[in-house]
């Protein structure tokens, strides 16, 4: 092959270019630390990389509504503990209500005071909140409009039969104390998506993962029995049977009756206390459960999480090791190539002549 | 012995032509599109002598040295393959050009784009499944909804704007070829003028061939060498330069050619063309561009025509087989906005993506009641509905009594202020594909005929879908274009080293004839010296 001036330069030039060309391309990968900078610089790689970033981010909020859930769990679970030891408290006041003979008139009111208010307790346990939602509440965990909204009431019936929400069970106690034949009750709003065909999510529920949803608060039903529906203007409200149980041992000791004695179906007091407790163990075991399953899930998505972050590093972003010594060797390569063209293209035959 | 001197005088001459011919190509070492030339030496005729010594003839004598041809050097084959492997690669570089400014403003392997926001989206759809009856969480709905919008937005806009400077270029190339065709038409004149005069035109040759080369990047283009030095250039067979005359292509919007019962035709000043019957399929040019109306993304675009006499015939795709012409028209038309191939279409594929997603998600929010309660009857991504499905984007806004009030954002079936059921659902959607009945509406409600592109995917993967299609796209034109011009580079090298200068060469050469006229007016002196001699002989 002939061999010209300008096909030297014209090569020259060609092989400049090709080497300046890597040479950039390193540069950008070194300082963006990606190896990808484009999608068309590995189509498949980026179809994978936006496939990994998109599912990181699902299994990030899956993480969070564990978080979300499992902290809500925990704080109901802490509520029920506290309900509990206030029962395990009723349980004494039954014991000392109900075990002796030996308490008076007065002693027996005095017990049945210190049951009202660890019923007020109670209560005001059962209507806690956590991130301003009721931890007990189905459907309706909030009622914007209402600040002073609670799912769980006090109700008094009066002896002619109308109904008077109050505050607090003292309070109650006070007017049933003023009107011997009016009772009070604990009465609960419940509101479940009915509407919705699939009976996981009668409550608020959040996704977990992939179609899997979890309840975000606890059906309230799934705790506590109820003893019966009382309709007040229009509405149903269920009554809570632990504070009809509550009611029932306030009512006996102010009357002046036994808690040791048996009822028609021949149980004591105590054996309905011990019956509220294991509700309550067997409420407060089953959240724990659950707190437990959302853990092992969260760790779970932890190790995925960190899979998918590998995998999507591997891909996108650059082996900086590699890269700079790739860099080095096109740096080097850059270099011996000027020297060369730095030698050839000034030589010429005139020189020589 | 004059004699002898004619031959000297014939050699110096020679020689001198020579040297100007070595001084001319060391002139040009640099000069673009330059062949080298070479004086071609050749003998004189030469004479017989008569014999006075009997029977023996020692034959012809020499009479010296002409120079007969200034050859160029030049090989037509590398040359015609050059503009064949030229065009090509201008085919892909133009595309490829295209594709780096719209991969740029489309970066979706960037924490920003289409992508992120419809994951955003769909996190604030998620979130509001979790606190429903916070109002914090239904303005992040709100806004993430505004940026999906938003997002879809700014990806049409960069494909429409992107198209507008395509066409732009198209048009600048089409007045740049018949510039190009005019110079070549002119240089045909000079040339067979010249050759007419039996002269070899070799720089006027060498203007037109870099003419043709440069022509080569615009189109595909077929060279055909008449007796008179004139060439006739064609283009997919159409005549574009033909001898001293030139066919102009016209760049014409669609909007402009008017349809007349069928017929179509185009009026500029005084003059009316016809487009030859037969040729526009469908009212489109090029299979693509609607002509008589409107463009549906950018207004009007121009379409590429050659005349013939009082008609123009399309320059489409029949014969446009490559060239930055043909990459142009296909970027424009076919990648950007209307073609259905995988990694082609963008506009019209995002639009019916866009489309199919927003009407989903309208009708499940109709199922859903706000947190007062009341049913939700309003479209949450309002448009027009005369406007098509192949370019709403532009048209989308929110429902704006929830963007002033997200309140009435139903994110719940009941209505609830904890019922977040609804906004799970249509989170649900980020991996659901878009055919899918949604639980809250049955196959009656939600039964789209969707097209193949987004059969069997979610928004998000569609998007994912399409990015790597056309990702795919990209990569596979950048492997052309390099492996074109790798070819073109060595095709140039291979065309520079017959037709380039060598400077060492040249200075051989400058060597070479300078010695041969040294020699030459050697003989003139010898000769001289011969005649002296003779003259002054009977002096002594």
């Amino acid at each position: 092959m002939r061999i010209t001036t300008a096909y030297q330069y014209e090569r020259s030039v060609q092989t400049l270019q090709t080497v300046l060309g890597r040479l950039t391309q390193l540069q950008d990968q070194l300082s963006t630390l990606k190896q990808i900078q484009r999608p068309s610089d590995a189509p498949l790689d980026s179809a994978l990389v936006m496939n990994w970033k998109a599912y990181s981010t699902q299994v990030e909020r899956w993480q969070n509504n564990i978080k979300e859930v499992e902290n809500r769990y925990s704080y109901t679970e802490q509520n029920l503990t506290h309900i509990k030891d206030l029962m395990l408290n009723v349980r004494d006041l039954v014991i000392r209500g109900g075990g002796s003979d030996a308490l008076g008139p007065e002693e027996k009111i005095a017990v049945s005071r210190q049951l009202v208010q660890q019923a007020d307790e109670m209560l005001s346990s059962l209507n806690a909140k956590y991130a301003g939602r009721f931890v007990l509440a189905n459907a309706q965990v909030t009622k914007p409009e209402d600040p002073a909204w609670k799912p769980f009431k006090v109700l008094v019936q009066d002896s002619g039969g109308n109904f008077t929400f109050v505050d607090t069970i003292s309070q109650a106690e006070d007017m049933v104390q003023e009107d011997s034949g009016s009772k009070w009750m604990v009465v609960f709003e419940p509101k479940t998506f009915d509407e919705m065909n699939d009976p996981s999510r009668r409550s608020v529920s959040v996704e977990i993962g992939s179609n899997s949803i979890i309840p975000q608060v606890l059906a309230v039903e799934d705790y506590f029995k109820f003893s019966g529906v009382v309709n007040v203007d229009g509405i149903n409200y269920h009554r809570v049977d632990m504070f009809d149980k509550l009611y029932n041992f306030s009512e006996t000791l102010r009357s002046g009756g036994s808690l040791a004695a048996a009822d028609s179906s021949g149980r004591t007091a105590l054996d309905y206390t011990d019956e509220i407790l294991d509700g309550l163990t067997d409420a407060i075991a089953s959240i724990g459960a659950r707190v437990q399953r959302l853990n092992s899930l969260d760790d779970f998505y932890k190790s995925v999480s960190t899979n998918v972050e590998a995998l999507r590093s591997s891909y996108e972003d650059a082996d900086l090791a590699r890269t700079y010594v790739e860099y080095t060797k096109f740096h080097t390569s850059y270099q011996s190539l000027l020297r060369v063209i730095a030698s050839i293209t000034p030589m010429s035959l005139v020189d020589y002549l | 012995m004059i004699w002898s001197l004619e031959i000297a005088k014939r050699s110096l001459q020679a020689q001198m032509l020579a040297l100007d011919v070595t001084s001319h190509n060391i002139a040009n070492v640099n000069t673009p599109g330059y062949s080298r030339q070479e004086a071609v030496f050749r003998p004189t005729q030469p004479y017989g002598i008569v014999s006075w010594l009997g029977s023996i003839n020692p034959g012809q004598v020499g009479t010296g040295v002409q120079i007969s041809n200034i050859r160029r050097l030049r090989n037509d084959f590398v040359d015609m393959n050059y503009r064949n492997v030229t065009s090509e690669g201008s085919y892909y570089s133009a595309k490829d050009q295209i594709y780096g400014i719209l991969e740029s403003s489309i970066n979706e392997i960037k924490d920003s784009g289409l992508q992120k926001a419809l994951i955003s989206f769909f996190d604030a759809w998620h979130e509001g499944s979790v606190s429903p009856e916070d109002p914090t969480v239904r303005r992040i709905i709100v806004g993430q909804s505004q940026n999906l919008i938003d997002a879809f937005k700014y990806v049409q806009n960069q494909l429409v704007s992107t198209r507008s400077d395509v066409d732009f270029q198209l048009v600048n190339s089409v007045a740049r070829i018949n510039d190009i065709g005019k110079e070549v038409a002119k240089l045909n004149e000079q040339i067979s003028l010249s050759v007419s005069e039996g002269q070899q035109p070799n720089d006027l040759l060498d203007q037109r061939d870099s003419l043709l080369d440069e022509l080569s990047q615009y189109v595909n283009i077929q060279k055909v060498v008449l007796p008179t030095g004139s060439v006739s250039v064609f283009i997919g067979g159409l005549s574009f330069v033909d001898d001293r005359k030139v066919n102009e292509i016209k760049a014409i919007d669609n909007d402009r050619i008017t349809n007349t019962g069928g017929n179509y035709e185009y009026t500029e000043g005084l003059s009316t063309y016809n487009v030859l019957p037969g040729l526009i399929v469908d009212g489109k040019w090029n299979g693509n561009v609607t002509l008589g109306a409107e463009d549906v993304y950018n207004g009007h675009v121009a379409t590429l025509w050659i005349t013939m006499g009082n008609s123009i015939v399309p320059l489409d795709e029949r014969h446009l087989t490559s060239g930055k012409l043909k990459g142009l028209v296909e970027m424009r038309d076919d990648v950007i906005a209307y073609g259905d191939e995988p990694g082609r279409g963008l506009l019209a594929k995002i639009n019916e993506m866009a489309y199919y997603f927003f009407s989903k998600v309208n009708l499940m929010l109709k199922e859903g009641k706000d947190i007062e309660g009341n049913p939700y009857s309003s479209d949450f991504f309002a448009w027009n509905s005369l406007v098509p499905s192949h370019n709403i984007i532009p048209a989308v806004t929110l429902d704006p009594a929830v963007v002033s009030d997200p309140t009435k954002l139903p994110l719940g079936i009941t209505g609830l202020p904890g019922d977040g059921s609804l906004a799970l659902l249509i989170a649900q959607e980020q991996n659901n594909a878009l055919e899918t009945v949604p639980e809250v509406l049955n196959s009656t409600q939600w039964n789209p005929t969707l097209p193949g592109f987004l059969k069997g995917q979610s928004v998000s993967q569609c998007w994912r879908t399409l990015i790597a299609e056309w990702s795919s796209d990209i990569s596979r034109n950048r492997a052309f274009m390099e492996g074109t011009n790798n070819v073109k580079n060595e095709l140039m090298l291979l065309r520079t080293s017959e037709s380039g200068v060598n400077l060492d060469e040249e200075a051989v050469n400058l060597i070479r004839f300078q010695k041969g006229y040294a020699m030459a007016a050697r003989i003139v002196s010898v000769v001289d010296g011969m005649l002296d001699l003779i003259i002054n002989m009977g002096a002594r």
